[in-house]
């Protein structure tokens, strides 16, 4: 009787609206779910809070009788969680260092070899898909070892800018739009960045393989697991991830530039 | 060598698919450590959701398309539907697309000219 008398007082779960924050300041039924926006909490929730691009904040009173997940954000404040805290901040740019779950160690385990885990398939498969295109940008990297983490930074950079920009519109279709593109865009360049490391350091480390892993796919698949698995230690993994996607990408971006050099004129064109 | 595809029978080697493997191993070990999918009822939505989010930025464009016949009823409702940036947006696109354009006929003049 009193949970039926407590499910009647709970006010329905506001629906998800893109881009536009959720504040919940009184008691209300769950799931509270929030795309390309932060949550705010200060109330009792009674089932589930996912954020998807966005941060959830727990404020003092708050209670959630659920799960708590921030997909590329953070959860914080001091309210309280009867079930899991699980949040993957960013786009993985800071490999287990964005990764945190209020479940012990070993739940933070779990999250972090999930994550390696999504890392290292997704890369085996390009890898096995598109050797030569691996090989590619690999060389390049090899070869412009100063350039490409300076290309990496200022690309970053631009991308964030674009971001911000759309996230300024993102209540329209076009900002949402760009969101989206710009997401799927840098997750792309980093996976093939990060691949073409592995491959570098595959071919400058292959010597000391046994002589059945010494092949080129084999090598590179072998580099990359353990550029994943370093990135699971504490400290040094998110640095060491941070600059295997800075090389990356940058190794990406200039190959790109490279294919297509129209943009390359530009500068030229302006200081004319 | 760098032109040359890797060796075919470099995939038919069992150590090959072993990082496959390994990533797989790991995405089913970080499972069973994290006890399932945190929210798993309602992450599990989230893919109907994103639907729902390109069906409503494809006929929102539809919408802005069919408004576009209105001369300059389309152009206030381009500011109302997205707000002043939009239209920052489209003139930057504009500037950029048109230099992108002259720079593209200068480079093949002086290609022609060489």
């Amino acid at each position: 009787m009193i949970s039926l008398l407590l499910a009647s007082a709970l006010l329905a779960a506001p629906a998800p609206q893109l881009g536009a924050g959720v504040l919940v300041d009184r008691p209300t039924q769950g799931p509270v779910v929030a795309l390309l926006a932060d949550v705010r909490v200060s109330s009792e929730i009674v089932g589930d809070v996912v954020a998807v691009g966005g941060d959830i904040e727990l404020a003092a009173g708050a209670r959630v009788h659920g799960d708590v997940v921030a997909l590329g954000g953070r959860v914080r404040g001091p309210g309280a969680v009867t079930g899991r805290v699980a949040s993957a901040g960013g786009l993985g740019l800071l490999g287990s260092g964005g990764v945190e779950t209020s479940g012990g160690s070993l739940s933070a385990l779990g999250l972090g070899l999930l994550r390696a885990g999504v890392w290292l398939t997704l890369g085996s498969l390009v890898i096995l898909a598109a050797p030569r295109h691996v090989r590619t940008l690999g060389v390049r990297l090899a070869s412009e070892r100063l350039r490409s983490p300076m290309i990496g930074a200022l690309a970053l950079l631009v991308w964030l800018a674009v971001v911000v920009l759309a996230l300024a519109v993102t209540n329209s279709p076009l900002g949402v739009a760009c969101v989206l593109l710009a997401v799927a865009v840098l997750l792309a360049a980093k996976l093939a960045g990060v691949v073409a490391v592995a491959w570098a350091i595959g071919k400058a480390f292959g010597g000391y393989l046994p002589l059945s892993l010494r092949g080129e796919l084999t090598r590179t698949g072998v580099a990359l697991s353990v550029l994943s698995l370093l990135a699971l230690v504490p400290l040094v993994g998110p640095a060491v991830w941070l600059a295997a996607n800075l090389v990356g990408i940058g190794a990406v971006v200039g190959s790109l530039l490279e294919r297509h050099p129209l943009p390359l004129s530009l500068p030229s064109f302006a200081t004319r | 060598m760098t032109a040359l595809p890797p060796a075919p029978w470099q995939k038919r080697r069992f150590a090959a698919w072993l990082p496959l493997a390994a990533g797989l191993a790991f995405v089913a070990a970080g499972m069973l450590l994290l006890g399932g999918v945190p929210a798993s009822g309602t992450v599990a939505q989230l893919p109907a959701a994103a639907g729902g989010v390109l069906g409503w930025i494809a006929s929102s464009a539809l919408d802005a398309l069919t408004a576009a016949r209105g001369g300059s009823d389309a152009a206030k409702m381009l500011v109302a539907v997205g707000g002043s940036w939009l239209v920052v947006w489209l003139a930057l696109a504009a500037l950029g697309g048109s230099w992108a354009m002259v720079s593209l006929v200068g480079r093949a003049r002086r290609g022609a000219g060489q």
